[in-house]
């Protein structure tokens, strides 16, 4: 296994020109600012692994990917992609790599989606032998049999977007950049898209995906990293996130007359509603088997059912915590 | 280098989409050539010799002119500057491609197509309706061949330079359209440098930018003889590696920007 990407306190500042004043003096008048879109941004991946990098608009994801592309120069701090500097060593590097930009596409507009798929092949000296065997399993796995032969500018988004996955694979790439590779994409789409990355996951390429697509994460990735506002936040497994959330148990006793506020001191856990009917807010610290055991003694009960917390609801309350809870930018659409 | 060649017969046949478009580009380009006809028949009226042309090497020199200008599609500055603006650049920075040779590649797959669907069949009906001269020897085609590849190169080196500019100017159209303004005026594109007034015609062949019409065509109508066409080509080629140079370092350059700007 060795590390497929090690960056080290990467920091990353945009300049930006802003006019100044009102026309006309604005035509003439502008100062340059700068924009800080990553900060002390600190991450290995190992070889194999499928990491999530999820963060609000403007959290500095597609920063992050085009640095590892070899794009952008980071202003500060060290990058590497299987040993190299991405950005000194572009070439080099786009041969261990793949990069996926939602809406945008590397196949010829007005040619079949075979050719630019050829000739991206070429371009990458990928032998013959080779380029049938990764077409046949893009093909596979994305199921583009209809589309090879069409133009790409016939394509409607979801298609043009499996068959620039299927472009990104044939030159053999050990590492996956994905920026918003579902984005627009219809649901059938989006499993076909799922399906071919757990596929190269299981093949041992690592991903890199980032995403606001939480079933893209659910389906994918073991690890998720969350950046807000150029930084870190989160860095860790995503089955030990959803743990350490805690399930919701919901239950109704047989006496109506259960207090909540008693099931609260009795539990020592947070618990809403009335009349014998209860949704008990649990930690990640206790297994909701056990509450239901404790439950279980308090009284008779009726009807009990436990509710795992879901990607939605756990990175959704992790954004409103960071902007206070009064930003709209936490938002998370599934 | 087998990348490139991969690029260029690709682009060659993207060309060729629309066929109509080609035909079409032919009619235009004819249109263009009937002008000079008229223009320079007029001119020619009351004299035989002007600037050291007769009339049928001045027709020919700006008819052959015609043609060769619809043959020279270099659209890489342009679509430099315009992926810059969209962030388009991005993908093409993740290929193992040199972007200059990539941009370069398909200029001259388009050039390609554009040379034989559009500039073969212009020539061939001028040829046959105003009776323009064609070189005698098989020598004098392939050293005007050449000088014309040459020029070819050139007008590739300044477009991606206009559209390095083009990205300071954060709006390409002005500098290419001005890259394209002067290389009409000072490459003898329309007129030959012979006919400029003399301290413009000293002026317009000590720039780079009379290798793309007016040495070729001069190899062309024979004002150059083949002994006289080698140092003809060496200023073509040293004008090719001056731009190819400046063109690198302009273009290192721009992808500091990029990444100070962001993509």
């Amino acid at each position: 296994m060795g590390e497929a990407v090690v960056v080290n306190n990467l920091r990353k500042v945009y300049r930006v020109r802003k006019l100044v004043g009102k026309w006309p003096a604005d035509l003439l008048s502008f100062r340059w600012t700068e924009v800080p879109a990553l900060q002390q941004v600190s991450f290995s991946m190992n070889s194999g692994e499928a990491v999530a990098y999820v963060g609000p608009n403007g959290a500095g994801k597609s920063t992050t990917i085009k640095i590892l592309a070899g794009v952008l120069r980071p202003t500060e701090g060290s990058v590497r992609v299987f040993g190299h500097d991405p950005f000194r060593y572009r070439i080099h590097n786009s041969h261990n790599i793949g990069v996926v930009f939602g809406q945008r596409t590397q196949l010829w507009w007005e040619l079949p989606v075979i050719d630019s798929y050829r000739m991206i092949a070429k371009i990458y000296g990928v032998p013959r032998s080779d380029l049938d065997k990764r077409l046949e399993m893009a093909v596979d796995l994305l199921e583009l049999e209809k589309l090879l032969h069409r133009p790409a500018r016939t394509l409607s988004l979801g298609e043009k977007m499996r068959a620039e996955l299927g472009s990104v694979l044939l030159h053999g790439p050990r590492l996956l950049l994905l920026d918003e590779p579902t984005l627009g994409v219809d649901l059938s789409g989006k499993r076909r898209i799922r399906q071919f990355l757990a596929h190269l996951k299981k093949i041992g390429v690592t991903v890199f995906l980032a995403t606001h697509d939480l079933g893209d994460i659910e389906s994918t990735c073991d690890r998720l990293i969350m950046v807000h506002q150029g930084r870190i936040v989160l860095d860790g497994m995503v089955s030990e996130l959803l743990a350490s959330f805690g399930h919701d148990i919901e239950v109704r006793f047989a006496d109506d007359r259960v207090e909540g506020r008693s099931l609260s001191d009795a539990l020592g856990l947070e618990v809403s509603g009335a009349n014998g009917r209860f949704v008990i807010h649990g930690k990640g610290t206790e297994p909701p088997v056990s509450v239901v055991e404790r439950l279980f003694s308090l009284g008779k009960v009726v009807d009990i059912s436990v509710k795992a917390p879901d990607l939605e609801f756990v990175i959704g309350s992790i954004y409103d915590r960071l902007s206070g809870g009064q930003s709209s930018c936490g938002h998370t659409s599934g | 280098m087998r990348t490139y060649v991969g690029v260029i017969a690709l682009s060659f046949r993207d060309y060729q989409a629309y066929r109509t478009n080609m035909l079409l580009r032919v009619v235009t380009g004819l249109i263009g050539v009937m002008l000079q006809a008229v223009v320079w028949s007029a001119i020619y009226a009351r004299r035989s010799v002007l600037g050291g042309f007769t009339m049928t090497e001045a027709v020919t020199y700006v008819i052959v002119s015609q043609a060769l200008m619809r043959a020279t599609v270099v659209r890489s500055g342009l679509e430099l500057t315009k992926k810059f603006r969209s962030g388009e650049i991005t993908k093409d920075l993740c290929l193992p491609v040199d972007l200059q040779a990539y941009l370069g590649a398909k200029d001259l797959g388009r050039s390609l197509s554009a040379s034989l669907f559009v500039s073969v069949p212009m020539f061939l009906i001028s040829w046959v309706a105003f009776r323009i001269t064609v070189p005698a020897s098989a020598g004098t085609w392939c050293v005007f061949l050449l000088a014309w590849l040459l020029g070819v190169v050139l007008q590739l080196l300044l477009g991606f330079l206009a559209g390095v500019a083009g990205i300071y100017t954060q709006y390409g159209w002005g500098t290419d359209k001005l890259k394209d303004a002067i290389v009409l005026f000072f490459s003898g594109a329309i007129v030959p440098l012979d006919f400029f007034p003399p301290g413009l015609e000293r002026l317009a062949r000590a720039l780079p930018f009379q290798s793309a019409y007016y040495l070729p065509l001069s190899i062309y109508v024979g004002k150059t003889s083949l002994p006289q066409a080698l140092p003809v080509l060496g200023l073509q080629a040293f004008w090719c590696i001056t731009l190819l140079l400046l063109s690198r370092v302009a273009w290192t350059i721009a992808r500091r920007r990029l990444s100070l700007f962001g993509g």
